[in-house]
């Protein structure tokens, strides 16, 4: 992490409130706490797929913690009969064990629920702490699919709650105890193990569908909107072909298995090679609600052109955002503070509760990074197929980005972490313990600075299957 | 200033008043007390050990307590070396013994405490008959004692002490709350009392033990809103002596500080020799880390016989994990009966504290003066930039102006005022009239009882009066000011 959330003291009554050694280090962790509620935030990447036999449609994995043992899944399948489509996670055998099954032939909810919540507690979790979750589905004559819409871990147990604020009046008879003092710490507590969560990183990919004057989505990624509501999408299009679109739309989390979709964002007709930022704040999204980004293309002629390469896909600030609540923070000896200065700092740190009210929410969910599929060199195979061969999509040159806040990056296979001008890199290696899931310590490598943006990608014929960033 | 029992204030400002002394000394389980055999023309001096800097920097400035007792010593009961002596049953040295001191009201002693410690160097005369026992305050003992911890994270500096005061065996405390935060300590063979004082020093408090024996913690706002227990006029002493030392003005502050964080997992410790197990026996090493460490993380270990049969597996720990951030004693046991197990690598793996690039931070109030510097440099607990701007704000405040301290000598003693009692004196042809902090008391004991009283000036101790009290004190305009 960066280094400068500093440890506060739990006041009693009697004694003496301090400049240097109280309110500035509250404030300071106030400001550390908005930084990260306010973080550049990469998205999750959805998935989906068909197959006529067998296929995982999804694969995904966090550092699995105690405190957040509830594994929040969403996915929509599509069964023949006979199909099945089996949540499972891999356990300390290397042995995948089900969570949930579903063998209802049709479309429906996967195990007949849109918001499936599973206990993870009871698990066999692995020596290296790690939660592996896939979605596998099958297919009995004829062809089974799924949507997999979100996948995060939630629940606070045993970590603080959230106190009741202090409203702070001048002048004798509303004298604040140490009790008002303590409790605005204690939400900076409540809101600090909200923002120790996994940086998971944006999936990217050089992509293309085949199929003629139609339509078909190329990538998804979900997001819990926020305060953080400007999108940013770099785009590369290239081998453009008249009369073609690219188009990034804005839906509902589950759309199109269920809800709308709610504006089209860009809509491409030449080649171009051009970052985009794109304000969501004038789409009507309610904070606290999930929605889901699309890029796909309209092919009119067939053929494998139109490609469109995601670069980075992220949210962050507006430009002009302003924090209403801004408390003092250079507090000096000798300051009398006013009921009107400490309320301040009380809202600012209660407008980052994980509100759809607040105006900075620090959401909890630990999201889980979803694992690349495909193998450096499988060229213009594509995940959705499950080995038929069948599909039109067409993916390559795999690779996920991420922007530096935590200190240790989990991967697993072999990589590189490459500066985003190419200028540096670093080898990830899968031979230590070749297959499982390994940790770096990012502060080793001096070129990457806390804020810069990076690559974790595939080299020469070596898979980078997952990496996302952590905590601890 | 200690709680009076009845009438020992008054007794001390009345003239003629009857002294009384209380000397008792732990033998065994109980106080015994010794006060028959006390002799009268004993001293008891409780001050602090540089009492030339007054209170200017306190935390840097521990206090003593040194008490010479005389005690009638005819039948040889204070001496080791008397056979059948009680000081020959039980021992002398590191005994606790304490004193009280009052008056007698009405017939009845009356009395306080003035010292609790232990003896220390007993010296006595074989034709006078006559033992003086040279006793120091309870932070004699652990002040000899070094201790080994694990790492504490974020603790407060009361916190911290604490942990200090149970290695040291000092079980009667009563600590001020810390008004600073520690982000790492740990101890690795030091001395647990000088730590103590080292911790108190990075927050500009102090510690020591009081007249009770019990060790106290005061932080760097101890005195905020305090108010004078006590006035002195020319009547109440025979002299005053009084002492401007501008040699000690120091316009500029500097304050040096080191980060610590986290490193990178590392070998802490790698067997640069080979060592030898015997066979079905073990071997004891004291290993010493290159860096203390926050969280072990494994060992790796190889050994073969003489003849190079690998042996490794037969090779185990007592403890399989350090007991120390900075060391390990670990004990290597050898389960193969029949050959020596020859250990040729041994590497221990753990996440060090390192230090980070020290900084600097200087208060400056030299404006046009010539710049007199005083660094605060060396001390460890002193990791944030907090840390250093609550000292430097302490520390600039007290030295920046010459500061008067003073001595009164042969005050009427009375036993109620303590070390830190803030008290007003005033003279006339000198000119004083202030408020000052008590910095030494020399008890004279004897048939009149007297004390000698250190000040130092109290005036402008602090940058401002009034401050803010966490529970009592009102917001805004009428409120009270932050501390530092």
């Amino acid at each position: 992490m960066i280094h400068a959330f500093p440890p506060l003291r739990e006041l009693i009554d009697g004694e003496f409130l301090g400049a240097e050694t109280y309110l500035n280090l509250l404030v300071s962790r106030s400001h550390w706490l908005y930084g990260q509620a306010h973080a550049l935030t990469h998205l999750q990447r959805q998935a989906w797929g068909q197959t006529t036999s067998s296929l995982d449609v999804w694969q995904a994995e966090t550092y699995y913690r105690a405190e957040h043992s509830r594994l929040n899944f969403s996915a929509r399948i599509n069964l023949t009969a006979g199909g099945t489509a089996t949540l499972a996670y891999l356990n300390s055998s290397d042995v995948w064990t089900n969570i949930a099954t579903d063998a209802n032939a049709g479309d429906r909810w996967f195990n007949g629920t849109e918001d499936n919540t599973f206990d993870c507690s009871t698990f066999d979790i692995p020596a290296d702490g790690m939660l592996r979750v896939r979605l596998t589905i099958t297919a009995s004559g004829g062809s089974s699919s799924a949507y997999v819409y979100r996948a995060f871990m939630s629940l606070r147990t045993g970590l603080t709650s959230w106190p009741t604020l202090p409203t702070f009046a001048d002048g004798a008879g509303n004298e604040p105890d140490a009790a008002d003092y303590n409790a605005l710490r204690t939400a900076q507590q409540y809101l600090y193990e909200n923002a120790q969560k996994p940086n998971i990183a944006s999936a990217g990919a050089v992509m293309s569908h085949t199929q003629e004057s139609a339509y078909q989505p190329l990538m998804r990624w979900t997001f819990r909107h926020g305060c953080t509501q400007r999108l940013y999408i770099y785009l590369e299009v290239t081998n453009y072909q008249a009369s073609e679109h690219v188009y990034l739309y804005l839906q509902d989390e589950k759309y199109p298995s269920s809800g709308s979709r709610l504006a089209t964002l860009l809509d491409l007709t030449a080649n171009q090679d051009t970052g985009h930022n794109i304000d969501l704040s004038g789409y009507g999204l309610t904070k606290g609600n999930r929605y889901s980004i699309e890029i796909g293309v309209l092919n009119t002629s067939g053929g494998d052109h139109t490609n469109v390469r995601v670069g980075t896909i992220y949210l962050h600030d507006l430009g002009g955002v302003t924090r209403t609540y801004q408390p003092k923070s250079d507090w000096v000896q000798g300051n009398q503070p006013t009921a009107a200065q400490l309320n301040t700092v009380k809202n600012d740190i209660a407008q980052m509760r994980d509100e759809a009210a607040s105006e900075s929410p620090l959401w909890l969910d630990h999201f889980l990074q979803p694992f690349q599929l495909l193998p450096p060199g499988s060229g213009h195979a594509d995940p959705y197929d499950g080995g038929t061969g069948v599909s039109t999509l067409r993916y390559s040159n795999h690779r996920v980005r991420l922007c530096r806040r935590w200190r240790y990056l989990r991967w697993r296979g072999a990589g590189h972490v490459v500066s985003v001008d190419g200028e540096y890199e670093h080898t990830l290696s899968d031979s230590e313990t070749a297959g499982e899931e390994q940790v770096l310590d990012l502060d080793s490598l001096e070129w990457l600075d806390y804020g810069m943006q990076y690559y974790i990608e595939d080299y020469g014929s070596y898979h980078l299957q997952c990496a996302h960033e952590d905590y601890s | 200033m200690l709680s009076d029992p009845g009438h020992i204030a008054a007794n001390a400002a009345a003239t003629g008043a009857k002294p009384c002394y209380k000397a008792e000394i732990m033998w065994d389980e109980a106080w015994v007390d010794e006060s028959e055999r006390l002799l009268p023309g004993f001293s008891c001096q409780n001050q602090i050990v540089d009492p030339f800097e007054g209170l200017v920097s306190m935390g840097s400035a521990p206090i003593g307590r040194t008490e010479s007792l005389r005690f009638d010593n005819y039948d040889g009961r204070y001496s080791r070396d008397k056979s059948g002596s009680v000081a020959n049953i039980y021992g002398i040295y590191g005994k606790k013994i304490r004193l009280s001191a009052g008056y007698i009201h009405n017939g009845t002693p009356e009395y306080v405490r003035i010292f609790t410690g232990r003896i220390m160097d007993p010296v006595a005369s074989e034709r006078s008959a006559i033992i003086i026992l040279n006793c120091h305050d309870m932070g004699s003992i652990p002040l000899q004692q070094k201790c080994s911890t694990i790492m504490y994270e974020n603790r407060r500096t009361d916190q911290w002490i604490q942990t200090l005061a149970g290695l040291a065996g000092v079980s009667s405390y009563s600590l001020e709350r810390g008004l600073i935060t520690i982000p790492y300590c740990y101890l690795d063979d030091d001395f647990a009392m000088d730590e103590i004082r080292r911790a108190a020093n990075a927050e500009s408090g102090v510690a020591f033990h009081d007249v009770n024996g019990v060790l106290r913690f005061w932080n760097a706002a101890h005195w905020c809103n305090a108010t004078s227990v006590a006035t002195f006029t020319v009547a109440d002493f025979s002299e005053l002596g009084t002492q401007h030392s501008y040699n000690d003005i120091y316009n500029v502050i500097a304050v040096e500080y080191q980060p610590r964080e986290p490193g990178q997992v590392a070998t802490v410790y790698e067997l640069k020799r080979t060592v030898v197990v015997p066979p079905g026996g073990s071997k004891t090493l004291k290993l010493k880390f290159r860096y203390p460490i926050l969280a072990y993380s494994n060992y790796s270990l190889r050994a073969c016989s003489g003849g190079g049969e690998d042996l490794t597996s037969q090779v185990t720990l007592t403890d399989v994990f350090p007991d120390a951030a900075a060391s390990w004693n670990v004990e290597i046991n050898n389960t193969n009966t029949r050959h020596a197990a020859f250990v040729t690598k041994f590497e221990v793996y753990g996440v060090p504290i390192e230090g980070r690039p020290a900084e600097e931070h200087e208060v400056d109030e030299s404006g046009s003066d010539v710049k007199r510097r005083k660094d605060i440099r060396g001390n460890w607990y002193i990791q944030t930039e907090a840390q250093a701007r609550l000292i430097g704000a302490i520390l600039s405040q007290r030295f920046k102006d010459v500061r008067l301290s003073m001595t009164l000598k042969g005050v009427p003693a009375n036993p109620l005022l303590e070390l830190g009692d803030v008290i007003t004196v005033t003279a006339t042809r000198t000119g004083v009239n202030k408020q000052g902090i008590i910095t030494s008391i020399k008890n004279s004991c004897g048939s009149s009882f007297t004390m000698d009283i250190g000040w130092s000036d109290f005036t402008d101790f602090y940058e401002y009066s009034g401050y803010s009290v966490v529970g009592s004190s009102p917001l805004g305009a009428s409120g009270g000011r932050l501390f530092v």
